[in-house]
């Protein structure tokens, strides 16, 4: 790990364990699970769920990226502005300090990515 | 209207590629690690895009639109919910995720003008959903005007599993199963429990199936996932470990199936064969009735799917012998890099609404597949030539295809190389090994002499299109070896398994038993993972096989991929040449050369060959 690397972990430990965890016991507190089902309920008859948009217009072609940290914020704070998660909006300039440090470019003579994990 | 020429891109899960498709005709597609030889890499796919713009002439700044295949916002939104969810014990997997998603994923524009220069005439990048972009790929090279849709894989975004229905231009999913709720993830576990490499070893897993009993199959559904009649599930997620941590299962999923995981390469036991057993069963009745449920709402009875999950043959084949569907059709790169050709056809009829292409013959519009790199034959007499590599030159094609099937109805194993690469994981005719199906011993010594790879692993016949019904219980098309279907009963023979079921696990006795009078193709099950090879798809590769019939009767060959265990699908005359030294096949076709092993020269320098490649 270079010296750019290791500010990066620390940085996003000190996100994690100073902004995440608080705002999630936070938010634990007052529901739970928060954002979804954790485990099975037998009381329902299906777990599929309604899609809010059953199609692809030609304006969703144009919102699922940014090219600068600022555009970040702001798709984030659309986003769950648009989702009602106003709880979520105090950590969407934390996230783009963390895009910030954290954008590099992947180098195409390296070994294959350690991101291949598929959630990732 | 004014010609649109449409790159997609997916990248960074695994599996990178490239599609670029103009008018809605694919043009070109490949996957990076066909180039890079760095198996399912997931790197940006500079190469892929690059031979892309050359097959179909153009410079990047020509490109009307560029698309990537899925929504990294969204993505994001998922991997921070998902530690605010998990809080506390979610730390290691949040270091490694936002490292992945704000260092690499969400600046893909920025990946793209670095590597081929231009934004296209748009000057920006569109992006499609993950499971819009797998159903586009399933739906429209389709040969049905209208189709019910099914999606299914691990994750993209948060959508793990979708269904919906498309009709001429338009696609339309009307519900989901979000994360962290995945039949792919489900499977993935299990493959991951029984010692096999996630994203590559699900395969093995089904392989494995057969030779285990469903033991583990209501312990799974008592209290691991619960499944409604509609098919629709729900994950017990405490068993897993993907949510908040870097591995796939937890102590508690240990506890149940009773230990640790297998470790990697070590002996495969009854153990392993039971769980793949078990998780196959579970996958099956999901799969088959979400399908029944989706056909039953759309009122359409010809199914197209999608997604990693949708490359479970076994479960396809289902669907096709209990009547749930008249007619099935599956994107053959069913997995994310099917995702750049899903989002290149998606742009074309939603965003420039250009009007479908249908074959007017009936058939797809995937082209057999073959969508990759060709090399003329003088290219590949120069590489020869320069190389002072032996061969032949045989430019009469029956001549050629004479001499191809009489050597493997010698036994012979053929590396044939032939016309453009196959896009997907499948080979299909164009970068294939051939053997003859006949033969017990065909399979043993193709795992273990040619693909060095584990001895249980079966082999997929391709079978002339007209003749499939006479060997196997199917009368279907399966151009892209994405159906399994039972052996004809007349053709198969009872073989010993009493040892094997007593508690002795060496799988090798059992496979070493002709099974049939296609002993190589018929896997312990009698089942086969059938391609049907039409005379408009791969005509050379049609006439090898139809020699092969008039030669010996048999109007079917044992296909498996052109590689070594870890090694991608060889792309080059270069890597066939390579792969075909380090083996012990007998024979390389490449393109009308033919090379027999005996005439070349031996390899220099080459011993530590195989730490090239990972295993797998």
């Amino acid at each position: 790990m270079n010296s750019t690397n290791k500010e990066y972990s620390i940085q996003v430990e000190e996100f994690f364990l100073e902004i995440l965890v608080p705002l999630a016991k936070k938010l634990h507190s007052n529901k739970t699970p928060i954002f979804f089902r954790k485990k099975p309920d037998p009381a329902i008859d299906t777990y599929f769920m309604k899609r809010k948009k059953t199609t692809i217009t030609p304006e969703d072609f144009e919102t699922g990226g940014c090219n600068s940290p600022e555009g970040l914020r702001k798709a984030l704070v659309s986003l769950w502005t648009a989702e009602g998660h106003a709880e979520l909006l105090t950590i969407a300039d934390e996230i783009t300090k963390l895009a910030g440090s954290a954008h590099y470019p992947e180098e195409q003579s390296s070994e294959v990515s350690p991101f291949i994990y598929v959630m990732f | 209207m004014m010609t649109k020429t449409i790159l997609g891109i997916s990248a960074f899960y695994h599996d990178s590629a490239a599609t670029i498709v103009r008018d809605g005709e694919i043009i070109a597609a490949a996957q990076e690690e066909r180039f890079s030889r760095k198996k399912h890499d997931p790197r940006f796919p500079k190469r892929a895009i690059n031979y892309c713009l050359e097959e179909a002439f153009i410079e990047s700044s020509d490109l009307d639109a560029i698309v990537f295949y899925d929504n990294p916002i969204l993505t994001l939104d998922r991997v921070v919910k998902n530690c605010i969810e998990y809080d506390q014990t979610s730390l290691n997997q949040f270091k490694k995720a936002s490292s992945s998603i704000l260092g690499i994923k969400i600046w893909v524009e920025q990946y793209i003008l670095e590597a081929i220069g231009s934004l296209g005439k748009l000057g920006k990048v569109l992006f499609t959903e993950h499971h819009m972009a797998h159903a586009a790929s399933a739906f429209y090279p389709s040969p049905f005007n209208e189709a019910t849709i099914l999606t299914l894989d691990g994750v993209g975004e948060w959508c793990t599993t979708s269904v919906g229905m498309g009709n001429g231009n338009k696609i339309e999913l009307t519900k989901e199963i979000a994360y962290p709720h995945s039949i792919g993830l489900l499977y993935s576990a299990f493959t991951y429990y029984c010692g096999l490499k996630v994203n590559s070893g699900e395969y093995k897993l089904m392989g494995l199936a057969p030779y285990g009993t469903p033991k583990y199959y209501d312990i799974i559904k008592e209290k691991i996932v619960d499944i409604k009649e509609d098919g629709s599930y729900c994950l017990n997620t405490e068993y897993f470990g993907y949510p908040d941590s870097l591995v796939m299962t937890n102590d508690k999923f240990e506890k149940l199936f009773g230990g640790p995981p297998r470790v990697p390469e070590t002996k495969i036991t009854h153990k392993e064969m039971d769980l793949a057993a078990s998780i196959q069963k579970v996958t099956e009745e999901i799969v088959l009735k979400i399908a029944k449920n989706a056909i039953h709402e759309t009122g359409i009875r010809q199914l197209v799917m999608a997604g990693g999950v949708a490359l479970n043959c076994v479960a396809n084949g289902k669907l096709l012998s209990e009547n749930i569907v008249d007619n099935i059709w599956v994107q053959p790169a069913a997995g994310d890099a099917g995702g750049s050709l899903g989002a290149a056809l998606l742009a074309s009829h939603a965003y420039f609404s250009i009007p479908r292409r249908m074959n007017s013959n009936g058939r797809d519009t995937q082209k057999g597949s073959f969508l990759g790199p060709s090399f003329k034959s003088s290219e590949v007499i120069a590489f020869l030539e320069r190389k002072e590599y032996p061969y032949q030159q045989i430019i009469d094609s029956d001549l050629r295809a004479t001499k191809i099937a009489q050597s493997i109805a010698e036994g012979k194993i053929v590396g044939y190389f032939s016309g453009r690469m196959e896009f997907g994981p499948r080979a299909l005719g164009a970068r294939s090994i051939l053997g003859d199906p006949r033969k017990t011993e065909t399979q043993s010594i193709m795992n273990l002499k040619i693909k060095f790879r584990e001895s249980f692993r079966p082999f997929a016949p391709s079978v002339l299109a007209d003749d499939v019904s006479e060997y196997f219980e199917l009368t279907a098309e399966s151009p892209y070896m994405l159906l399994v279907a039972p052996v004809r009963k007349e053709r198969c023979l009872p073989f010993g398994l009493t040892e094997f079921q007593s508690g002795n696990s060496d799988m090798l006795p059992i496979i070493n038993q002709p099974r049939s009078d296609i002993p190589a193709v018929t896997h312990v099950d009698y089942s086969a993972r059938i391609q049907t090879v039409h005379p408009d798809d791969k005509p050379d590769y049609y006439k090898v096989i139809k020699t092969f019939r008039q030669i010996t009767g048999y109007g079917l060959v044992v296909n498996t991929s052109f590689n070594v265990r870890g090694e991608p699908i060889v792309c080059t005359p270069q890597d066939a040449y390579m792969c075909f030294m380090r083996t012990d096949m007998d024979l390389l076709v490449l393109e009308n050369c033919l090379l027999y092993k005996e005439d070349q020269p031996s390899l220099k320098n080459d011993d530590d060959w195989r730490k090239t490649y990972e295993l797998d």
